[in-house]
Order: structure tokens, then C-alpha cells, then sequence
């Protein structure tokens, strides 16, 4: 399946786009998601230990199962105020 | 600038007109809480800072918020709007509302919005520092910033 992920402030710059499609096995979740992020872009493991999952703007587990064509939402950090 | 739909927004605060919708004749107290763009951190001088939010998820926690604080505090009205883009220094970047009854309860809950907002509504700040560098702000959920 294909999953669409965002991405946003330093994830966005580490990763060099806000947005992009990631081929996954039709079983996979955000624990799936997470380790093929991280052997893509390996300077993004810190920041993603630490950062929410998002999944249809609702707060997800690494064990929330993906399916495709879903939206799912890097959110690092937060640092407004 | 239409506040009363929209609580992330592009452009300046229009915080008058916040503290002017939670006023009313039940309250005894208004406060308008302003989160402004500061010259130096830590002894190093920002030009400028730019927000950033996921916007969809940010508007549902910033409601969320005004709604946990006025059960919880027991306040006639609260509004929370936040900025993106660029924040020049001394503009604000955030705006707190709270109309109450009496002084006690809209102090305290200003300090506990602004608490939770820095902890849980998905908004980024990027420093521009004056020396040409900029860099996205990411404390760890600990920290108290």
C-alpha cells in the first residue's frame, strides 16, 4: 500500500519536502512507517523518538494499523506560544 | 481576519477585538494574555520568528483548550488565537481572551492555557537569529519553556 506522510518545521527540513508517498506491506503500521523513515533519512531518528503520530488528525500508537491512501502526520515537538 | 471562525491565523493580532468578544455583563473581569516576539534569549539576539502550524489538527486543540478552561475554571468565555508566518519583534504571536466573574479564576487559567498550549497545540516556532542563522524550535515534552 502507499500511505502519504507529512511533514512539518525540522522534519520538513530534514527531509527536504512537507509531503511524500511511502510504499509499505499491506500489514504495516506506524511502527512499520517509523523504520522505514529512519532507513531513508537516517538524521531523522531523534526527532521522530520524540514526535506524535497523527493518523485522520487523531493521535496514534506505533501499533495503529496504516491502510492506503491514508494521511498520516509527523508532528514533532511543539514550540508555539 | 475573521476571529471568530478562525484560530490560526496569518497577519496581525487583532487582540482588542478578542478581549472585546469575551466581555459581558455577567463578567467582572476581562484579561488579554499576549505572547510577543522577544529581542534576546539566553543572550542571543533573534531578527525576526516565523510560525508554523499543522493547521486542521491545531484549530480542533486551540478550541479544545478554550473549552477545557472555561469548565475547568468555571469562566464565562474564553479565545485563543495563534499566528503563523512571520512575527516581527515586539508583534504578538499569540492571543489569550478570558471573561470570568472575578480576577481569581481568569489569572490562573491563563496560566494554565498558555501551559498546555505550549505542550499540546501542533504549532512550530523558527528562530531567526541575527546573526543570518534560523533554526526550528523542538524542546522535548518535558520541557518547560
Amino acid at each position: 500500500m502507499i500511505v502519504n506522510v507529512v511533514f512539518f518545521a525540522k522534519a520538513k527540513e530534514i527531509v527536504g519536502k512537507p509531503k511524500m508517498e511511502v510504499a509499505l506491506d499491506d500489514e504495516a503500521n506506524i511502527g512499520d512507517l517509523k523504520q522505514t523513515l529512519v532507513e531513508t533519512f537516517p538524521a531523522i531518528y531523534d526527532l521522530l523518538s520524540a514526535s506524535m503520530i497523527s493518523v485522520d488528525r487523531q493521535y496514534a500508537s506505533d501499533d495503529t494499523n496504516l491502510y492506503h491512501g491514508v494521511e498520516v502526520v509527523i508532528i514533532p515537538p511543539v514550540s508555539g506560544g | 481576519m475573521d476571529l471568530k471562525s478562525k484560530r490560526v491565523v496569518a497577519g496581525e493580532l487583532d487582540y482588542t477585538s478578542l478581549l472585546r468578544e469575551v466581555q459581558s455583563p455577567a463578567c467582572g473581569a476581562g484579561l488579554l494574555f499576549i505572547g510577543t516576539a522577544r529581542q534576546f534569549t539566553a543572550g542571543r539576539e533573534t531578527q525576526r520568528l516565523e510560525y508554523e502550524a499543522y493547521v486542521e489538527l491545531a484549530e480542533i486543540e486551540l478550541e479544545n483548550l478554550e473549552r477545557s478552561a472555561i469548565e475547568r475554571f468555571g469562566l464565562e468565555s474564553c479565545r485563543l488565537v495563534h499566528r503563523v508566518g512571520v512575527v516581527e519583534l515586539g508583534e504578538a504571536s499569540v492571543a489569550l481572551a478570558i471573561g470570568s466573574r472575578h480576577r481569581a479564576e481568569a489569572f490562573e487559567a491563563a496560566v494554565w492555557v498558555m501551559d498546555e498550549l505550549k505542550h499540546k497545540v501542533p504549532v512550530w516556532k523558527r528562530e531567526h537569529w541575527a546573526d543570518g542563522s534560523c533554526e526550528w524550535q523542538h524542546p522535548i515534552p518535558s520541557d518547560k519553556t
